[in-house]
């Protein structure tokens, strides 16, 4: 199927240029056309925000795909306009000494190729839904990975609050941590599931942290992990790094102190309660003792357009 | 199934990869219309175990991604590039650059008065060597190896053409009429569709098995099941590598967390995954025999495996007696 492979390396230089005549020209503008309609699936997630379902905000990912989307209509339009000027491969065949050999793949093969360019990225663009399924969340929320403790090289907010502190390793304390995560006015600390799922990796985190009231808005899901008539539930987050298919499945769980109040799975719930670390999963995992827990929307991703 | 989730995956690694494809195909594009003939000839040493030593660095200067590596590759082949130096530069790459050096470091950092305070520049350290290490091994075999076993014939005739003009000499015109631009960008065009098809086969795959059977509870549990074991489970870690296709300058990020797996298992995770994915076999595919892609895979897997096992002794001094 490689577009470089000739069942016929052994024609001549004319019956070669002869034989791609007609259908070469074709094909030479349908793939200008593929890489046109490439180019509208990136500048479109990207310039309608939908890009953040897919890519993380962070880093300059959006802007690679804008950038790469437009280069894609400039590249297929310099093509088309140019495709009478200097026909074939855009060089002198005339020239001395210039007796190489264009070779193209049968048309048969050529179709195959665009059409596995155009038919999955089309179904993908105009199909693919702007999150992961519940059942997959569901299960990638009571997953190993996800469960797991996490070492101190998890990524996230530990590093960035030993980054912003002055003082000595030892001495890093509440006050450190309040200079990167300020509380609200109501005392509480906002932090993602992945904070604070990562805060459970650094010991001198954990001792200043205990015990503090902190609120988090999250999925929530059962607990497959506990037995059956636990007072537990899981709060959990597909943690992106770059794209998607990299997403990290984080959760951990939270405790009531009497029966879990009616829910709905998979639902989002603003958490708020006590924060403590305890021995499970193999290390130190975090766990909210929840005192409220109340029912929200799914925050708005950052869905700004560029 | 769940096509929904396939589709998810699908498009997020289009509108990440995409770029990096195109980026290959541009920079090939311009290689094919304005280096000259065996310009890198006068580049790289005379020398082939010296020319290869070199090319083995060459991603620190021209730091090149997975994705966007295999179009330049061809190229340079067609421009006299020796198979051998291209494949080491090719598998080396997308590990001995500056930014997967960067995030590898960032990725593993940890927190002042940690027990392992060296850990980020051991594992990027690591990385590194065990990356370049590896590379040039494969690029030294493939100096006592034909061409003609390894390359397509059409990138093997596009190559063979290109030597046979005379030195000063290139297949492309000298006049600046603006041929030299049509054709650069016809040529990145082609290549952009040559190796977006076999991008969108390896994506489509990769998509399929991470959303339908990697993510099932019971495989998670026998991946895990196994992690302590010293001698499997850099073999499962590479696996993983392999089936979730990762870019080469996250790819830390999403390992690094992980608190079962030993970090010469994680070793083998970084190194093995941005020199042989899912993807990159049918990437790879545009420009190797399908003989020599699978000699690649098994040559890099044994390397890999090997050399994280002797690594263990570094990363993880506590020895794990296999279960």
């Amino acid at each position: 199927m490689n577009a470089s492979d000739s069942p016929s390396a052994e024609s001549s230089p004319a019956e070669t240029h002869e034989h791609s005549g007609q259908s070469q020209k074709l094909f030479f503008i349908l793939e200008a056309l593929i890489l046109i309609v490439w180019g509208a699936v990136l500048t479109y997630y990207v310039t309608t925000g939908k890009v953040s379902a897919f890519l993380s905000t962070t880093g300059i990912f959006r802007e690679q795909a804008l950038i790469g989307g437009l280069v894609l209509f400039v590249l297929a339009a310099f093509n088309l306009a140019m495709r009478r000027r200097f026909p074939g491969c855009g060089h002198d065949h005339s020239e001395a000494g210039h007796e190489h050999q264009h070779e193209e793949a049968p048309p048969m093969s050529r179709a195959i190729s665009l059409g596995i360019l155009l038919v999955p990225v089309a179904l993908a663009a105009t199909l693919a839904p702007s999150d992961w399924t519940e059942a997959y969340q569901r299960v990638q929320a009571n997953s190993l990975v996800a469960t797991n403790a996490p070492t101190a090289a998890a990524a996230g907010i530990v590093t960035q609050a030993r980054g912003s502190s002055t003082s000595s390793p030892v001495g890093f304390t509440l006050e450190d941590f309040k200079k990167y995560c300020p509380p609200t006015p109501e005392g509480f600390f906002r932090l993602s599931v992945s904070d604070l799922w990562s805060l459970a990796g650094d010991p001198d985190v954990r001792k200043i942290l205990v015990g503090q009231t902190v609120q988090t808005t999250a999925q929530v899901v059962e607990d497959t992990l506990s037995k059956k008539g636990s007072n537990r539930l899981r709060v959990f987050e597909l943690q992106m790094t770059c794209c998607a298919a990299d997403a990290r499945p984080v959760s951990f769980p939270i405790e009531f102190s009497g029966p879990i109040p009616d829910h709905r799975d998979m639902g989002w719930y603003t958490v708020t309660g006590t924060v403590d670390f305890i021995d499970e999963r193999g290390g130190k995992i975090t766990v909210i003792k929840v005192t409220d827990l109340a029912p929200t929307t799914k925050p708005s991703p950052n869905r700004q357009a560029l | 199934m769940t096509y929904p989730d396939i589709l998810h995956m699908v498009l997020s690694l289009v509108l990440e990869g995409a770029p990096f494809i195109l980026l290959g195909a541009l920079i090939s594009g311009l290689i094919d219309a304005y280096l000259p003939s065996k310009a890198m000839d006068r580049l790289l040493p005379k020398n082939a175990i010296a020319a290869v030593l070199v090319a083995g660095l060459m991603g620190a200067i021209f730091p090149v991604c997975e994705c966007a590596i295999v179009p330049v590759i061809r190229r340079l082949v067609a421009k006299g590039l020796p198979v051998a130096c291209a494949m080491t530069y090719m598998l080396s790459a997308p590990i001995i650059n500056p930014i997967v050096a960067l995030s590898t470091f960032s990725a593993f950092s940890v927190p002042p008065g940690h027990p392992d305070p060296s850990q980020p520049w051991m594992m990027m350290g690591s990385r590194l060597l065990l990356g370049y290490l590896i590379a040039i091994i494969i690029g030294l075999v493939m100096t006592r190896i034909a061409p003609e076993k390894i390359l397509r014939p059409g990138v093997l005739k596009e190559a063979e053409d290109n030597r046979a003009l005379p030195a000063t000499k290139s297949i492309e015109s000298p006049a600046n009429d603006g041929r030299k631009l049509v054709q650069a960008m016809r040529t990145a065009q082609k290549d952009f569709v040559d190796v977006g098809m076999y991008f969108i086969i390896g994506v489509l795959i990769a998509s399929i098995f991470k959303t339908q059977i990697v993510f099932r509870p019971a495989m998670q549990e026998s991946l895990y099941g196994i992690a302590s074991n010293a001698w499997l489970a850099p073999l499962i870690l590479m696996v993983l590598a392999f089936v979730l296709a990762l870019c080469s300058t996250t790819d830390a990020f999403v390992i690094a967390a992980d608190s079962l797996f030993t970090k010469s298992a994680k070793l083998a995770f970084l190194v093995f995954g941005p020199m042989m994915d899912m993807k990159l076999i049918f990437l790879y595919s545009t420009i190797l025999q399908r003989r020599a892609v699978l000699m690649l895979v098994v040559a890099l897997s044994l390397l890999t495996w090997l050399f994280c096992q002797g690594w263990q002794q570094i990363l993880d001094p506590v020895p794990v007696l296999p279960k």
